[in-house]
């Protein structure tokens, strides 16, 4: 199985190519750059592991949530490639690619990742492992600093590992008691390990859309 | 040479086929008017949105209405800007991306060059070098076009735009999202000499436009006025589309005379305005020109005319390979072949 990965949710853009279990990554953080950069990186990804768009068999990306405009680059281009060369598209969450980046072999531990998602507030979802990559415990979501503590203090589970930049971002630095992982952004890496696990999520181009998470982005007009 | 046109700098989506020697092929057209119409006015994050899921699927309509198939396609062509950022790169990402795909040429199209250039698209067409005025919801623009990509911007507004003046004019008078069609229907049936309002920069030597104040006059007639009198409605509305117009066709005028060439395009939304047509008419048959216009389904944003363009630049040998960056501010004197 070969597979193209693309992640830009966030300042970090990397793409990476799994071939036959084996990995090839190349990433920069380069805000605003990524619409430059990206396709020479997949040109020089390819070029590099001696292989064509045409022999992969399908185009995972970071469907999200993240930068809103990061999110639908990584989906426009991965339509544009996959329509050009009649393959499937694998979208992958953004925040299951920050827990599989920070999983640890225990497989009773619970991974909570987080991004930040501005306004005061954060995404976060909880995962395990499990056979193909990770499980999700609570879903994507969208809430203040606050309502995840609230959350977490009833979860029926024992302190979860946290990971991703987000939770960094809001939580007060005495606040100790936490196992942290480090706060890593989403990875082509993660994006692409993950895809090859969930074979089966293929969908096509047309469908390879965006997940923001946040979903009130206007205000609707008062009438006078 | 068969190029897919790709358009999304605002709120339509566009997708055409356009073949050098043949002519259009197809074109659809999905307008989000509807999605921001509860908002007053564009969001530019929804219409993101929207670029996004209706790309692809517009995609697969043309090429079952045509009848080709991906394989036949030959280049590809998006707009670039001007427009809003997050909804060009929509087209521009997946357009580069396909074309990286499929080995095609690729080459990003300034949107007022669509614009100025779609009068090309009709059996009666102008021939370089001729005028082009532009007036649509972000743009007044009076250009000298000596050949394709050599653009000479010789007015243009220095605050709203034209069709903007109409939409923003038109809420005042509470009329529904988008106004200015509204406005200009309303208008038909209005006494055009009712209110003398300014005719802003008219006897400027200049060819600058500027329509902001027009806005506030109305205002202020709102004030005064009792417009749940219809015919007080319908007043303000034929004076200010007056107004609007006198200043347009006296400056397009103004530039004939200036340099000479008598053939104008007319393009853009506004250029659907009938009171427009009959008084530039008038004024250019004065002077020996001719208008051109677009079929009027191709006055506002569409794919056909960003096809069309890109066909030409594509034939002419340029490409612009694997940047899909946007230029969201973009002047047409920046640009070349
Ligand atoms: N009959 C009419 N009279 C006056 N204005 C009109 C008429 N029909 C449409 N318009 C105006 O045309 C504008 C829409 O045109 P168009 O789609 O070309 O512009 P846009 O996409 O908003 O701007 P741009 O092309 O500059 O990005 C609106 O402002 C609308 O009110």
């Amino acid at each position: 199985m070969q597979l193209l990965a693309i992640e830009t949710s966030s300042d970090a853009c990397s793409v990476a190519l799994y071939q036959q279990g084996a990995l090839l990554v190349h990433e920069a953080i380069m805000p605003k750059q990524h619409s430059q950069q990206l396709l020479p990186m997949i040109d020089a990804l390819l070029a590099e592991g001696q292989t064509s768009l045409t022999a992969c068999d399908a185009i995972a990306f970071g469907r999200g949530p993240g930068s809103f405009t990061g999110v639908r680059m990584a989906a426009g281009v991965a339509q544009g490639l996959a329509f050009g060369v009649n393959r499937p598209v694998i979208p992958i969450s953004t925040l299951a690619a920050i827990a599989w980046q920070a999983r640890v072999t225990d497989l009773q531990t619970y991974l909570l990742a987080t991004l930040d998602a501005r306004m005061h507030e954060l995404y976060w979802a909880v995962y395990r492992l499990a056979a193909n990559g990770l499980e999700e415990i609570q879903a994507e979501s969208l809430t203040s600093y606050q309502d995840l503590r609230h959350f977490l203090k009833q979860a029926p589970f024992e302190s979860p590992v946290i990971c991703g930049p987000g939770w960094a971002a809001y939580a007060p630095k005495e606040e100790v008691c936490w196992q942290l992982a480090a706060p890593v952004l989403p990875s082509a890496r993660s994006i692409a390990e993950l895809a090859a696990l969930n074979w089966h999520q293929r969908i096509d181009p047309a469908d390879a859309l965006p997940r923001y998470v946040r979903d009130k982005v206007a205000v609707m007009a008062t009438i006078k | 040479m068969l190029v897919l046109g790709i358009e999304s700098s605002c709120d339509e989506t566009g997708v055409a086929l356009y073949e050098n020697g043949v002519g259009l092929i197809a074109h659809v057209l999905f307008s989000q008017v509807a999605t921001h119409a509860a908002y007053g006015g564009v969001v530019p994050e929804l219409a993101s949105r929207d670029h996004i899921q209706k790309l692809l699927p517009l995609i697969g309509q043309l090429l079952t209405q045509s009848q080709r198939t991906l394989a036949e396609i030959q280049g590809i062509a998006y707009t670039r800007g001007p427009g809003l950022s997050g909804a060009l790169l929509v087209g521009a990402a997946f357009a580069q991306s396909l074309a990286f795909a499929r080995k095609l040429p690729c080459v990003g199209i300034h949107h007022m060059e669509g614009h100025l250039l779609s009068p090309l698209l009709e059996q009666n067409q102008p021939e370089f070098p001729f005028l082009a005025l532009i007036v649509s919801g972000g743009h007044t623009l009076l250009v000298k076009v000596q050949a394709l990509g050599d653009y000479e911007v010789l007015g243009e507004s220095l605050d709203d735009a034209a069709g903007e003046a109409f939409d923003k004019t038109a809420k005042l008078m509470g009329l529904a999202y988008p106004g200015g069609p509204l406005l200009a229907k309303l208008a038909e049936q209005g006494d055009a000499m009712r209110y003398a309002l300014p005719r802003p920069l008219l006897h400027r030597a200049d060819l600058m436009f500027s329509f902001s104040g027009l806005k506030t006059a109305v205002a202020q007639l709102i004030d005064k006025e009792d417009l749940r009198c219809v015919k007080v409605q319908a007043d303000i509305a034929a004076s200010f589309q007056a107004a609007v117009i006198d200043v347009l066709v006296a400056k397009t005028l103004k530039a004939v005379k200036q340099t000479g060439l008598q053939q104008v395009v007319v393009s853009g939304g506004v250029s659907a305005n009938v009171w427009l047509r009959t008084q530039l008419q008038a004024g250019l048959t004065q002077l020996g020109a001719k208008a051109f216009y677009p079929r009027l389904e191709f006055c506002t944003d569409n794919g056909a005319m960003i096809a069309f363009a890109g066909c030409l630049r594509l034939a002419a040998g340029q490409v612009s390979e694997f940047d899909f960056s946007v230029k969201p501010r973009w002047s047409l004197n920046e640009l070349r072949l």
